[in-house]
């Protein structure tokens, strides 16, 4: 079960654009881009213990740097794509820096005046931002939507890996650590501002990066990406598919998502019905209702093999 | 290389958990740090590796002030301690655990921390437990393994605060065998504890603060016979003494 899951995964997500056309891809998308934001969130969540509401944000200035060094620099769009993910990584160390000495809920509260602050200022900048209209911005190869599909999912896979990478890795450890005893950790040498500037920097990079992404298959960029609304979606996928794993979150994301689709006659109800799933995971399965469905899912399968003849 | 706490006062709202306190640590001294409950021990260890920051006065390592550093910079000047309630890291190894500190320095390499870990393991009597979570360890394998972290990179001062609590009896005289060993190789060890048998024992200096203020310093057949230790000790204050 643990290998051939993942496996299967993987066969599905390559395979999907074969068996769903045009809706449908588009709903995968588009489900790539919360895929990336809600595995990134997740991490500096559930690995380092820090919330973050400016998430969304970062994608926003991924998406903004993006579409116009495109449209007014004339750069190609995945060098755009890279530069947004940049500009969000520098904005993070920004905010980090600012913040992250400070313990508690400052970063929080920071971030979410910091999404306010970019809502409004990508609304008011009209001569740059097109303001409430929006920025019409350049698809990836005039749109083609296999190419998207399967740019999202490259891209998807780059940041599993990474994160995956950086979680295994001694930085990873000591982030464990911290989040076990942050005093602990302090006493023991660990600079503990920096590993979280890390991390907070790292996944910034990556919400950065989904914005770019999510601006060249949409074709346009505009203040509603930035939403405190939004950030409650990335929040609830997060939750719903698990802190504590990237994967989980992912599939969270995927699964809300088309949710979403399906609930679109509740229009701003979404978020209302999205919050009281949050609240549900939160009481009966905090680790994530995928992790604990995929856990008696295990069982189930352990139970009906032993029983099979051999 | 002198260890110096300055006129360090510490407050909690009302409550002045420190007033004043000066004392130095000396190379190579073994200094028991007692005083009943609540006087303040472990304020002023916490004090000296930056969990706290003094209200007033100055702690310096040499000729540098260290009062203002962050716990990180602290230990990495060469002072470990440990804490009275264990701070171990849960669910990690054993062998994790060691690994934290020592890969917050930068020097040591892979088999350098391996080859370390292993030595360490048999010093604090855990060889058997590398890869168990720390969770799972008692009380007293806790402290031996809090020990156990900080000497993975080999600190020159040692603050321990009571590292026999918890401690099997007969693990304990190992115990304090090795830090009588440690002590001899040039550790500068500050000793909180209850323990008064193997406080008395092991210690050449005793330090000891009462309600905040540092009543006597000297060695331990002073402190012995000192009235206002064993008026401290009684409850009473030394003033009335
Ligand atoms: N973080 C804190 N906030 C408020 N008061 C504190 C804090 N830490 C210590 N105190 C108070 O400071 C005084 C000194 O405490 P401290 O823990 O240093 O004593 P101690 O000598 O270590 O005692 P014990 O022998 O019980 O460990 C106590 O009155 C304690 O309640
Ligand atoms: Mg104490």
């Amino acid at each position: 079960m643990k290998r051939i899951f993942p496996a299967l995964l993987v066969l599905a997500a390559l395979l999907f654009p074969f068996f769903f056309r045009d809706y449908w891809l588009y709903v995968g998308i588009i489900g790539l881009y919360y895929a990336i934001l809600a595995s990134s969130w997740s991490m500096l969540a559930g690995q380092v213990g820090l919330i973050s509401f400016a998430h969304a944000a970062f994608a926003g200035i991924g998406a903004y740097t993006s579409a116009l060094l495109v449209i007014h620099g004339g750069l190609s769009i995945p060098l755009a794509m890279a530069a947004g993910a940049l500009a969000a990584a520098v904005v993070g160390l920004g905010i980090g820096a600012l913040t992250l000495r400070m313990r508690g809920p400052y970063l929080a509260l920071t971030t979410l005046a910091f999404s306010e602050i970019l809502r409004i200022f990508i609304t008011a900048e009209y001569q740059l931002t097109q303001g409430s209209i929006g920025l019409k911005v350049p698809l990836i190869l005039d749109g083609n939507k296999l190419v998207c599909y399967y740019t999202g999912l490259a891209l998807f896979v780059l940041t599993l890996v990474v994160l995956t990478f950086l979680i295994h890795s001694r930085v990873g450890l000591l982030l464990v650590a911290m989040r076990e005893d942050e005093d602990g950790a302090a006493t023991r040498g660990v600079d503990t501002v920096a590993y979280r500037l890390i991390a907070f920097v790292v996944t910034s990079a990556f919400a950065g990066l989904a914005g770019g992404y999510y601006a060249h298959v949409v074709g346009l960029v505009s203040p509603q990406m930035v939403r405190i609304g939004e950030m409650g979606l990335i929040l609830a996928m997060s939750v719903f598919g698990g802190l504590e794993s990237l994967l989980g979150a992912a599939l969270g994301a995927i699964f809300l998502q088309t949710l979403t689709e399906y609930l679109r006659i509740f229009a701003e109800w979404r978020l209302a019905i999205f919050g009281a799933l949050v609240l549900f995971t939160l009481k009966f399965a905090p680790e994530g209702i995928l992790p604990r469905a995929y856990l008696y899912a295990e069982r189930f399968m352990d139970r009906w093999l032993s029983r099979a003849p051999r | 290389m002198m260890l110096t706490v300055d006129q360090v006062t510490k407050n909690f709202g009302g409550l002045q958990a420190l007033s004043s306190v000066s004392v130095s640590f000396r190379r190579g001294e073994f200094v028991g740090l007692i005083g009943p409950n609540g006087s303040g021990k472990t304020t002023l260890i916490n004090c000296i590796t930056g969990l706290y920051r003094p209200d007033g006065g100055a702690i310096r390592l040499g000729e540098e002030t260290i009062s203002h550093l962050p716990p990180h910079r602290i230990y990495r000047r060469g002072i470990g301690r440990t804490f009275q309630i264990s701070k171990v890291f849960n669910r990690l190894s054993v062998l994790d655990n060691l690994r934290i500190p020592a890969l917050t320095e930068g020097r040591l390499r892979r088999h350098e921390v391996q080859d370390r870990s292993r030595e360490i393991l048999e010093q604090i009597k855990l060889e058997h437990h590398g890869k168990t979570n720390a969770e799972n360890l008692s009380g007293g394998q806790r402290k031996l393994l809090e020990l156990g972290m900080i000497m993975m990179t080999d600190p020159r001062f040692l603050l321990l605060d009571e590292p026999f609590g918890g401690v099997h009896p007969e693990l304990k005289s190992q115990l304090e065998d090795y830090l009588c060993r440690l002590n001899r190789e040039g550790k500068t060890i500050v000793l909180v504890s209850h323990e008064m048998p193997s406080v008395f024992r092991i210690c050449e200096r005793l330090v000891v603060l009462d309600h905040g203020v540092l009543v006597t310093d000297g060695s331990p057949e002073a402190v012995r016979s000192d009235e206002r230790v064993i008026n401290a000790y009684l409850g009473g204050s030394y003033d009335e003494a």
